[in-house]
């Protein structure tokens, strides 16, 4: 290994959850329950704004965990093993959608349990119109964003979900999608433009919250 | 295409937006975050399409992420087991394939080589060849004393002997 490599994977053991990893890569008793239990918040929640469904969500998290115990052998720490872990779901969350988009749907709309089920036609959300934004209540409007997070094709929906949910910087998100920084910018550029066009209509609700940096100067 | 993305052209639209964006997402260095607080500054255009896309991200802070069921770990935990399990069931076959191929290699090289050392003693050629070189076969012990052939086609020249012949009836 050379210098790069072993700084990488020095850098990346002092990383606990790398550290975990490698317990479980040892067969170490508990070591895999408990990455699941760490990981599994946020896996799910990852597949949930993915698929829009939280039964799909877990299936396809609880996925993710299996296959990382099967290539448990051949885990070598080189970077933030959440990377790692992420990689493995971006790819497994694109194949569904891709899987699913072959086959004919109805859209989804989310319980008051927070779980989005399929509707039949005469229940989707009424034209927007009828809707003063205003009066959209927040499960309401939590519906319309997912809506409008669904409209987005998976690879920007992507970037948007490990941007905004996991706060991770354009070089991570680059390294989970196998991407350059250059398109992760451009992808959640067209993503934020998208995401504006579906939302105007309730933007100007969310006047609560803070001001722009010059706008405070 | 927005109405905004009429009034420039395309690339300078996206530029903007990446910058924007960019921005938002803590993206620019110290220099071109300064520049564009500047621009945002002294363009109120500018700070309403920039205004417009925070708000709209910020919207997203409206999406609940779900609560995983209880049992999901157990559930995972379950599932490996089971696959574990199945897979045990196969492994040793598997992993025990290349011992088995070996094995029945040798046995059937040890039955081929059996089945051919018989049929090639059972083999009336074999016996018939033998019959044809019973006289060599008996005689052998005095063949090897013979060492060369040229020595054996000498002693069938006449003259060698022939000589010896005469000279003794000389005598």
């Amino acid at each position: 290994m050379n210098a790069i490599g072993q700084s990488s994977a020095q850098f990346a053991l002092r990383d606990p959850d790398v550290r975990l990893m490698l317990r479980v890569r040892a067969d170490e008793v508990g070591a895999f329950e408990e990455l699941v239990q760490t990981f599994q918040g946020r896996l799910v929640s990852i597949m949930f704004h993915m698929v829009g469904n939280r039964e799909e969500a877990e299936d396809l998290a609880q996925e993710v965990f299996l296959r990382v115990f099967k290539s448990r052998k051949s885990y070598h720490p080189k970077a933030k093993f959440s990377t790692w872990l992420f990689t493995i779901a971006n790819n497994l969350a694109l194949n569904s959608i891709r899987n699913r988009k072959k086959k004919p749907s109805v859209p989804f709309v989310a319980s008051e349990s927070g779980t989005f089920h399929q509707i039949p036609a005469d229940l989707r959300l009424p034209p927007k119109e009828e809707h003063p934004s205003s009066q959209i209540q927040n499960d309401e409007l939590a519906q319309v964003i997912q809506k409008a997070l669904e409209g987005l094709n998976e690879r920007q929906r992507m970037a948007v979900v490990l941007n905004k949910y996991e706060d991770m910087n354009y070089a991570d998100i680059a390294s989970v999608m196998e991407l350059t920084p250059k398109a992760v910018k451009s992808l959640l550029s067209r993503a934020r433009l998208n995401l504006k066009e579906a939302l105007k209509a309730y933007i100007y609700m969310d006047q609560g919250f803070g001001e722009i940096r010059s706008e405070e100067a | 295409m927005t109405p905004e993305k009429n009034e420039i052209d395309g690339d300078a639209f996206q530029d903007r937006e990446e910058l924007y964006s960019a921005y938002l997402d803590g993206e620019l260095s110290d220099k071109e975050a300064r520049d564009f607080e500047a621009r945002l500054a002294s363009d109120p255009e500018e700070r309403r399409r920039f205004q417009q896309l925070k708000e709209t991200w910020n919207l997203l802070d409206y999406l609940p992420a779900p609560e995983v069921t209880t049992n999901f770990t157990a559930r995972t935990m379950d599932r490996l087991e089971k696959i574990t399990r199945h897979s045990t069931a196969r492994i040793p076959l598997s992993d025990s394939l290349p011992g088995f191929a070996f094995v029945a290699g040798l046995v059937v090289l040890f039955v081929l080589g059996f089945l051919g050392m018989n049929a090639y003693l059972r083999d009336p050629n074999k016996e018939m060849d033998l019959v044809k070189d019973l006289r060599v076969v008996e005689n052998l012990p005095m063949y090897q004393e013979i060492k060369s052939i040229s020595f054996l086609k000498r002693l069938d020249e006449p003259e060698l002997f022939g000589d010896e012949v005469s000279g003794s009836q000389g005598q």
